[in-house]
């Protein structure tokens, strides 16, 4: 079983009379790379940069591979947070070279297969300033993968990547933690990149872990707490006046053409076929929508938020 | 922490600050008195031999030697101009990496907070020793083989004036240092530092016209004020005030113990 790679207990972060982190409890397993989501103003960032003691908590704790020393925890830590800033007047090496520094450990060779992990060997002597957004970005990866961390956390590693630069970061990641082994916290906006990129999923909305868990047991979740067809007829007026005889079964929808999309509570598909067919609706096709990681995100934000 | 981990931070911050276009300025200016210093005393002894004043040469009135120029060279330097680059270098290194966010690279890195202030520390009292330098080498170099070494002021003192001068900068740059803790921006530190300087000024001013009317208390107070601290170099020329030394040592324990205590409690960006 894998041992724990981060975890924190309690964090709690509070801005005056408002708490931006509320005793987030978070577990990332190592291996794993973790989707850490939110909707804006949520407290993702607020957290990483508590784990990272770049500020204060008012609470909690955190352990990174069994360390709770905030410095020594650090040592295995890569980090990019937010938009990576730079010292533009050096070259992309020379900040490179900075953060083998400070990290204590790692050389030359770190930093060359850093650069070309991630596709900017060619213009590493180039100074920062002349970079753009997205460059700036691949460096900050590049930066947060020099001395040889066991965990990475990326705070929107995509921001400001063209689509296929965000398949390259995405390409990327798996193979860090294919190759290398690195477990992986992301947090990003990019609901359906988080769906194929992660193996572990952690919801925040307003400073709370609203769910956590496997991308499979979210998406499970999603199925069987609510049930939702698309029922497919010619006869949909039929359809509508069945369905006030038929409970558990309402619109969700306005409907398309000769398609209505029915929300189920407490009765499943065949159910409601077997009635509909007994109203004598002519159903030609019934069929189960499967919900996306946006969908559930959507519902447990918009739940709180409402 | 080990002592290569140190080395290695210290190095690329040096790189870091050094490669800043405020410390290539420092250089330069400290450069510029220590030349400018030689040259323009070379000028007068050509040019002015024959002017008199009172009856007497105008070179006369003006000592040519080694030490002298150097002399010189000390008080250019330490008008306004250089205090205030080295100024805009600490201001940059700290309150313009808290800004600008790239200080948070260091800060998510194995190495306690208190290091990173000293390497900071460490390296801008390196760029200031060697602006002190670059003045000090052409002045009283270049002034001893041109002049001598004859006269009344002499090496050891100049070089005194030059190693206090070294201990106001450092008290300049704890103030620096101090002030990003609280403004965190490089414009907002150097005119916050002006600001009090200015006020320091007028108030030692104010409180040495009361003394001379009579309070005795009012001179004692106005020699405890930082602005005297950081012109304890000035008395190389033969009056050294300990209580100048002594503000100073207050001065330098306080602004860096109180930067670390702060910067240890403060989120970063």
């Amino acid at each position: 079983m894998a041992s724990d790679a981060l975890v924190t207990r309690g964090l709690t972060r509070r801005y005056g009379g408002r708490v931006a982190i509320d005793s987030l409890d978070l577990q990332v397993k190592e291996g794993d790379v973790y989707g850490f989501l939110g909707p804006n103003g949520a407290g993702k960032t607020t957290a990483i940069r508590c784990m990272l003691g770049l500020i204060r908590r008012d609470g909690g704790e955190v352990e990174i591979f069994g360390e709770r020393d905030p410095v020594r925890q650090r040592a295995s830590v890569g980090a990019m947070v937010e938009t990576p800033a730079f010292h533009t007047w050096l070259s992309a090496r020379d900040n490179l070279r900075r953060a083998c520094a400070f990290a204590g450990v790692g050389d030359e060779s770190d930093i060359q297969q850093a650069l070309d992990r991630v596709g900017l060997q060619g213009r590493a002597e180039e100074k920062v300033s002349g970079y753009s957004l997205g460059m700036r970005q691949r460096l900050g990866i590049a930066r947060a993968l020099v001395g040889r961390p066991r965990l990475l956390i990326l705070d929107e590693p995509t921001n400001g990547l063209d689509p296929r630069g965000m398949r390259e970061v995405r390409d990327l990641l798996l193979d860090l933690r294919r190759r290398d082994g690195l477990t992986i916290l992301v947090s990003s906006h990019l609901l359906s990149e988080v769906e194929q990129l992660c193996s572990r999923v952690g919801i925040l909305e307003r400073g709370r872990m609203v769910a956590e868990g496997s991308v499979d047991e979210l998406l499970d979740r999603a199925q069987t707490s609510v049930v939702e067809v698309d029922v497919e007829t010619h006869d949909t007026a039929g359809l509508a006046r069945a369905l006030a005889s038929i409970p558990g079964a309402s619109p969700a929808g306005e409907g398309e053409g000769e398609r209505l999309r029915l929300r189920l509570n407490g009765i499943g598909p065949a159910e409601l076929n077997r009635a509909l067919v007994n109203a004598g609706v002519p159903v030609e096709a019934l069929i189960p929508v499967t919900h996306s990681l946006e969908e559930l995100f959507l519902r447990l934000t918009t739940r709180e938020l409402t | 922490m080990t002592a290569a981990h140190l080395l290695g931070i210290l190095r690329v911050e040096a790189r870091t600050i050094y490669g800043r276009g405020s410390a290539r300025l420092a250089l330069v200016v400290a450069l510029l008195t220590g030349v400018g210093a030689l040259l323009a005393h070379q000028w007068i002894q050509g040019q002015a031999a024959s002017i008199e004043a009172n009856g007497a040469p105008v070179t006369q009135m003006i000592e040519f030697s080694g030490p002298a120029v150097a002399g010189w060279a000390l008080r250019v330097r330490n008008f306004f101009v250089l205090p205030l680059v080295l100024l805009l270098a600490t201001a940059a290194s700290f309150a313009g990496e808290i800004g600008d966010q790239s200080l948070r690279e260091a800060l998510v890195r194995p190495v306690p907070r208190f290091v990173v202030l000293f390497s900071k520390a460490v390296v801008l009292g390196s760029l200031a020793a060697l602006t002190l330098l670059a003045s000090l080498i052409p002045s009283l170099g270049g002034g001893i083989a041109l002049f001598g070494n004859e006269g009344s002021t002499t090496v050891p003192a100049v070089l005194l004036g030059f190693a206090a001068s070294l201990l106001s900068d450092l008290g300049l740059i704890g103030l620096g240092l101090l002030a990003s803790t609280f403004v965190r921006s490089v414009g907002g530190v150097v005119v916050s530092l002006i600001l009090l300087l200015m006020a320091d000024t007028g108030l030692r001013a104010m409180l040495k016209g009361m003394a001379w009317l009579g309070a005795d208390w009012a001179e004692a107070v106005g020699r405890a004020l930082p602005g005297n601290a950081l012109a304890c170099w000035e008395g190389w020329t033969g009056a050294w005030d300990p209580w100048a030394f002594g503000g100073m040592a207050v001065l330098l324990v306080s602004s860096y113990g109180l930067t670390a205590w702060r910067f240890q409690r403060m989120d970063v960006p």
